[in-house]
Formats: structure tokens, sequence, C-alpha cells
């Protein structure tokens, strides 16, 4: 079913994930690209955090932080900082921290690689963690979501059954945002 | 057969109608009458027109943009919905998203939540006031039963009420005394199967009645690998027309009802969608020449999708209206109504959006009064105003006025000035997004009324018997369209603000040229200018949400009778690309050939048979290539 108030609000949700965070993380226009980018999908890290259910136990408490986990993208990593500083999802602080490729993925939540290497996405498997990439080829690497240029806008491509190993349940809100969605229904 | 008697009724109406006025006030025939009683047999062939000036006129005195679609033009075209029907209207824009799905408009902001054009179907106002908009997957009629769609562009708000800002469809289905008897058809193709049946038979006391019963069954488009099919549908729906028609008085009684399944792409089962509606019409002509009418109907409405939301809608509507005996060159009408709204939203969790408060109870009351004046043998002068009280902004004026000039009984030439409004709809105020906090969208609960002002010129012609043609053109200034704007008091909501100003200027045109007895040939063009602007704290996705339109878009039509009970129709139709998403213009085209025997008539349909394989709208819509649809029909 296509409805017309659905299609509507979907229309609007990819502008609203980003514009909401454009605003704070800087409000002049950035004539880099790249950079603009690169911020954007900072603000898809950090609100992909409210529509993913981690498995049981996965937090020691109600208050424990949420991790983000960033490899191989350092002004990323920079920009997510920033865009972090004060907020909260659901009530758990958020954390940023930059990984390296041998690092242990102990506590990480959600897991940015901006590395062409694939160690860590071997590493994460199975873990409770929502692996993030970006490229056309990166569900294929093993990512969940993988951001993608279209049509010259920051969308993400999800699998669900990469999800579905590391334990993961994303929310319909999001797979209706998702540019592509492939994988076994859950 | 149907055709014929069709005409005789109106003739036999308009001929009533002046001898009436002769006989009781010994006054001149109006000059609308008058009208009505020389009609030429050519132009009783193009059927009389309520919508413009709600009572019957003759198509070639309508001060407006108005087209005709026919039974017949229905049945040659092969359509398979109402949709479908819709696309052979030159001053519509048609375009399909999905199986289940379409954007429809005029003149512009088209889109799924198309939501400045008012459908009716038997006087019944079919769009939701959940977003303006009509949930086209939820409308069925027999086709078979359609006596005559009206298609006005351009504003109707004097007559119609609020959201008759681009256009009034008017969906007419015949009286029951033109759909006796049985028929039954069947038919099945690429795109969907059908079946339907009707019975029509006498009531005691003179009535007459029809009941019907149909399925239609739409397969779901072709979706990319791994992804589940999202909007097949199947359409299950019975319903009955009873009418006592005396010499004076009118009484029609009819309803229906429907069950609908369809698929979603997300987990939860298919959504499922039903509704009813009870319908009742009264029109009586009085000995002092006044003519009333009395419509009151019941329609409830049910939606549920699954990790959408549900909804339950009830509507109950009442309208009088009274055609007051003409008072020297004066000819008033006036009306009142009253529609009263319960609606029940089921918000659903995980679903990316949701309406607070979830139930509401809503009323909206208008009163409108239009005077007719014949300035001349020649010239008519139309004043009118519709006051309207709806639940969000209070009371809304939409005054028309709108000049005819006869300049011969073939030609008229005439303008119209109007203000149409658009009130609010839930989805701008009470619309979240998603279903719980975080929200990112917030509906805006002082949100304002969308109002355009439009100036209109046109002339209608028919220079010989075999052709005839329609030129109209427009210019609309449109304000306080919704945009979605930043929220003040925090940088991460959006929430809709009414910071878009528009200006449209458009032509509409057709013609039917027949050079022979059994060939006829028609052509339909539109194009249209639109320049939006948005100000304040307006963000510039808002343009996408308002619509998006060709520039130009037309059709032709070859429709041929053939020797041993052989039609053959061609039509061919082109529509401009679009800009946001870019989807690339295309032309494509159908062939249907007909062919009756005793009581059957088969067609086989090709659609979209010389042209690409072709996406019509918006970011979700799907690709449409070639399809066959045969299709037989029985009657008894």
């Amino acid at each position: 079913m296509r409805d017309p108030c659905t299609l509507f609000t979907r229309a609007l949700l990819p502008a609203l994930l980003c514009i909401g965070m454009a605003a704070p993380a800087g409000a002049q226009p950035d004539p880099d690209a790249v950079a603009a980018q690169q911020r954007i999908e900072a603000a898809y890290l950090y609100k992909f955090g409210s529509y993913v259910t981690w498995p049981d136990g996965s937090f020691a408490g109600a208050d424990s932080p949420i991790v983000i986990g960033v490899a191989g993208a350092d002004t990323l990593a920079d920009d997510l900082s920033a865009l972090v500083a004060g907020r909260d999802i659901g009530g758990r602080p958020v954390r940023v921290k930059r990984i390296q490729a041998q690092d242990p993925l102990g506590g990480i939540d959600i897991l940015f690689v901006g590395t062409r290497s694939d160690a860590l996405f071997a590493a994460s498997r199975g873990l409770p963690i929502l692996v993030v990439t970006d490229g056309e080829d990166g569900l294929q690497r093993g990512a969940a979501v993988s951001f993608v240029l279209v049509d010259d806008r920051v969308r993400f491509d999800v699998s669900l059954d990469a999800a579905q190993q590391n334990g993961l349940k994303l929310s319909s809100l999001l797979l209706s945002v998702a540019h592509n969605v492939s994988g076994a229904k859950p | 057969m149907g055709k014929n008697q069709q005409e005789a009724i109106w003739l036999r109406r308009g001929l009533l109608a002046a001898a009436v006025l002769y006989a009781v006030q010994g006054l001149p025939a109006r000059a609308n009458e008058k009208a009505l009683a020389d009609m030429s047999l050519q132009e009783l062939a193009d059927l009389p027109v309520t919508s413009v000036s709600k009572k019957p006129e003759a198509l070639a005195d309508a001060a407006a943009s108005i087209y005709v679609i026919t039974n017949d033009a229905i049945r040659r075209s092969g359509a398979r919905s109402i949709p479908e029907a819709l696309r052979l209207a030159p001053n519509l824009e048609v375009a399909q998203i999905g199986a289940d799905s379409w954007a429809i408009s005029a003149r512009g902001s088209d889109a799924a939540s198309a939501d400045k054009l008012l459908v009716l179907i038997d006087g019944r106002i079919i769009y939701t006031p959940l977003f303006s908009g009509t949930f086209w997957d939820a409308q069925d009629v027999m086709l078979e039963d359609i006596d005559r769609i009206e298609v006005v562009s351009g504003p109707g708000g004097t007559l119609w009420g609020t959201n008759a800002v681009n256009g009034v469809i008017n969906i007419i289905t015949k009286k029951a005394g033109d759909s006796q008897g049985a028929l039954a058809s069947g038919g099945g193709g690429r795109f969907g199967a059908d079946a339907d049946a009707r019975y029509g038979g006498e009531l005691a006391g003179g009535g007459r009645y029809r009941v019907y019963t149909l399925s239609t069954n739409t397969y779901a488009s072709p979706t990319a690998p791994n992804v589940p099919p999202d909007d097949g549908l199947n359409m299950l729906q019975a319903g009955f027309r009873s009418d006592w028609t005396g010499t004076a008085q009118g009484f029609t009684l009819q309803g229906d009802a429907y069950q609908n399944n369809e698929d979603q792409s997300l987990p939860g089962g298919r959504a499922r969608l039903s509704g009813m509606n009870l319908l009742s019409h009264w029109d009586d002509r009085l000995e002092s020449g006044s003519d009333l009418s009395l419509l009151a109907y019941y329609d409830r409405t049910k939606r549920y999708a699954p990790t959408d939301y549900g909804e339950t809608l009830d509507i109950a509507d009442v309208e009088f209206q009274q055609s007051l005996p003409a008072i020297g060159a004066q000819d008033l009408i006036w009306g009142a109504s009253y529609r009263y709204a319960m609606d029940d939203i089921q918000n659903l969790p995980g679903s990316s959006l949701a309406f607070f408060p979830a139930q509401v109870n809503q009323a909206w009351s208008s009163v409108f009064l239009q005077d007719e004046a014949a300035l001349s043998e020649s010239l008519r002068l139309t004043l009118g105003a519709r006051a309207e009280h709806n639940p969000y902004t209070g009371t809304e004026l939409l005054p028309n006025g709108r000049l005819a000039w006869k300049l011969s009984d073939d030609d008229l030439l005439w303008g119209a000035v109007s203000r149409a409004v658009r009130s609010p709809s839930r989805l701008d105020e009470n619309l979240y997004a998603p279903e719980q906090p975080p929200f990112l969208l917030v509906g805006n609960p002082d949100y304002r009324s969308e109002t355009a002002k439009v100036y209109e010129a046109g002339f209608r012609s028919q220079p010989a018997a075999q052709w005839s043609y329609s030129v109209t053109a427009y210019h609309s200034d449109y304000d306080h369209l919704r945009t979605q704007n930043l929220e003040s008091s925090s940088p991460l909501l959006v929430t809709f603000g009414n910071d878009m100003t528009a200006v449209e200027s458009g032509v509409e045109m057709w013609g039917t040229y027949q050079p022979l007895d059994d060939w006829r040939l028609s052509a339909g063009f539109s194009a249209l200018r639109e320049d939006r602007e948005i100000s304040g704290s307006a963000l510039p996705g808002s343009f996408a949400t308002e619509g998006d339109d060709p520039s130009n878009w037309w059709s032709l039509r070859s429709s041929w009778d053939l020797p041993e009970a052989v039609q053959l129709d061609v039509s061919v139709r082109h529509v401009s690309a679009l800009s946001d998403p870019a989807l690339p213009a295309y032309t494509t085209g159908d062939v249907r050939v007909g062919w009756s025997w005793r009581e059957f008539e088969f067609s086989l349909l090709g659609q979209d048979l010389f042209g690409p394989v072709h996406r019509e709208f918006g970011p979700t819509g799907t690709a449409f290539g070639r399809g066959l649809y045969l299709k037989l029909t029985w009657h008894s």
C-alpha cells in the first residue's frame, strides 16, 4: 500500500533527518561537498541510535552511554563529537570513540567503518553492533547500513540480514527512509 | 440506445423548464432556459452539465473550463478504474505512482497527497478531511453505470466549497432507469483481472432500481529482487441505486459497501480498507417555479495499514439548495450545507507518522448565494459567494464573478474572477513524525488557510457540425501555501508554515473533429508555468512537497467505427519531464479493438503499446510498460 499521508511524510523524512543537524553543526554553508557529506553522515550516525533496538544485556544500566565508534574517518569523528556534545539518545549519553583496525570492539554500539580494510567487518560479526559504512558495495562488505549518494543527496541502504546477524532490530521508520532495503524479513 | 434516452430526458427537462416558466409566470424565458430549449441536437450530444451552475445547463453555455467524459468514451478507452478514466480529461494531470496509487490534480500542485481538488460521486464528497485529498485506492464504481464525469478545472468554491481550488471532478452515475436489465463482464490481463455484474429492474410505485457487485484485482507492480511487492490491490464492492421520478419530483436512494486488501512491503500482513455509504437525494419543482433539492448522506471509511496507521472516519452530510423563480432578468440560487465528521486514528508503534489528537469530531457549515443576471439577450453575469465555517480557521469567504457572452448560437466567450481557499486538514495541524519522540516533525496548530485568486478567460465554439473546440487561459496567485519550517524552539524540529507563494499561468485546450459519421478525432493540450517562492524560515524542501508538474502534456485520440460492429480506438499521450525528482518526458499510447456480436462485446486493449517503459511520478513511482487486457461483456 502506498498511502498518500505516508508517502507525504516519508518524502519529508530524509530531509528532516539531516536538516535538524545541519543547523547546530554550523550555519554557514560549507563549500567543500565532501565535508558537507561527512557532516550529514555524522548526523545520520547520531540519529540511527534512536531507531535501533539492541539485544537485552547490551547496556549495563538504563543510563549507560551509547558508544559510536569511528574508524578511518577523523573529520567525521570530529564532526560527530561536536554534534553529540550535550545530546542523548533516549536518555543515554552519547560517546564518540576513534577506533583503529586492531582495537577490541567491546562496548561499541554503532561502528562507522571509513577504511577500505575488511578486518573490522569480520571482527564485528555477531557482536551487538550496528555497522555502518559508505559506498555502493558497503552491504556486500558486511555492513548493515551503507551511505550512498543519490541525486546529490546522502541516502542509505540497509541490509536486514546483517542487522539480524548482530541481533539488532531496526525500526520500520528507518527502513521506510532507506533508499534500498535488502535481506530477509524478520 | 442509452445515449438517445439520455438526450431525450434532458431535452424533455429543458422544454419542461421553459414551459413551466411561461405558464406559471408569463415571464419571458430566461436566457439560460431559452438556450436549453433552443438546443440543437448537436449541442445536446455534448451532455448537459450540472457542475458549473448547480442546475442543468448546456455545456456550450457554461462559463468555466469544463470537460465531460462520457460513458462511451470510458468504455472505448478500456479504462479499468476511475483514475484511468480521468486520463481522458485534457484538463487533468493524472500520473500513476503504483498499482494502487495515483497523483491527480488540475492546474498544478500534483502529488499523491494533492489537496486542491474536490471529487464527488453523485454529490457525495469523497476527498478526506484527513489530508484534503482523495484516497483513490478506496474509490470504485461500476464503470458501465457511469453516466458521465464532469471535470471542471479552476476554482469552484462558491458552488462547491473549500478545496475546490484547482478543480472539481463530478462523477455522475446513471439513473436506475437508464441501467435496466442484466449486465456482466469479466476481463484479465497483465495488470489485473476484474469481474462485475449488475441487474436493474422495476419497483412497485413506479420506481426503478439496480444492484451491482464488482471485484477488481490489480496486480502488484514489479519490484526489485528481494523487495516484496507493496501495491497489489483486491477490491470487492457491492451497491444499489433506486430512483423514483415523477413529473415534478424525484427521489433517489443509493448506497455502496466495499472491502479491499492491499500489499505492503513491511512486515505485519496486508493493509485493509473497508467502507460503506448511504445517500438520498430529493428534488422538487414547486408550482411557484422554484426548484428544491435536498441531499443527505452518511459515509464511513476504514483504513488499516499495519505499519502506518489505522483510521475510522464517519461523515454525515446534509445539503439543501433552492433555485428561485426568475425575478425579472435575475435568477437566484442559494443553498446551505452542514457536514459532521468523526475521525478516529489508531496510531501504531514504530510507524513513521502519527496524528495527535488521535480522535477528533469536526463540523463544517456553509451558505451560498448566487445571482445570474441576463444583462442582455447575449450577455449573462453571474455573481456569487459562499461563506464556509471550518473547525480550524473560522469563516472563509469564497466569492466569484463570471461573465458569459454568447457571440452566436455556437460561440461563447467567457471570463471569471474567483477566490478559492484550501482550509487546513489534519495533516497540516495534527501530523507527527515519527510516531513517538524524538519527533522530527510536528504539525502546526496555527496553520492558516491556503488561498488562491484566479483569473480565467475562455472561448468555446462549434464552427461546424463536425467540429468543436475550447480554449482557456488562466492566471492564479496562490498565497500561504504549505512549507516546512524549522521550529524556532528547537533546531531539531520541523513544522509546517504558510510561507510559500506561487504564480501559475497556463492554457487548456481541446477539440474534436468528426470527418466522417463513424470516425471521430479528439485532441487535448495543457501547458502551465509555475513560479514558487518561499520566505521566512521555510526550507527549500517545501517546493517538492507542494507538488511536481509537467510543463505541458497532450493527447490525441481516434475513435473509428468499422463495419461489422468493430470499433477501433487509438490514443497517444505525451507528458513532459518532471524536475523533482527528475523523470524524463514520455510519449505512449493505447490501442483497443472492440467487437459487438448480439448481446456480447469482446475487446482487446493494448496498453502503452508504442511507449517505452516509463515512470510517471515521484521517487517511489513504479515503471510501467506494455500490457494486454482482454474483456468480455454481456448484457440482456
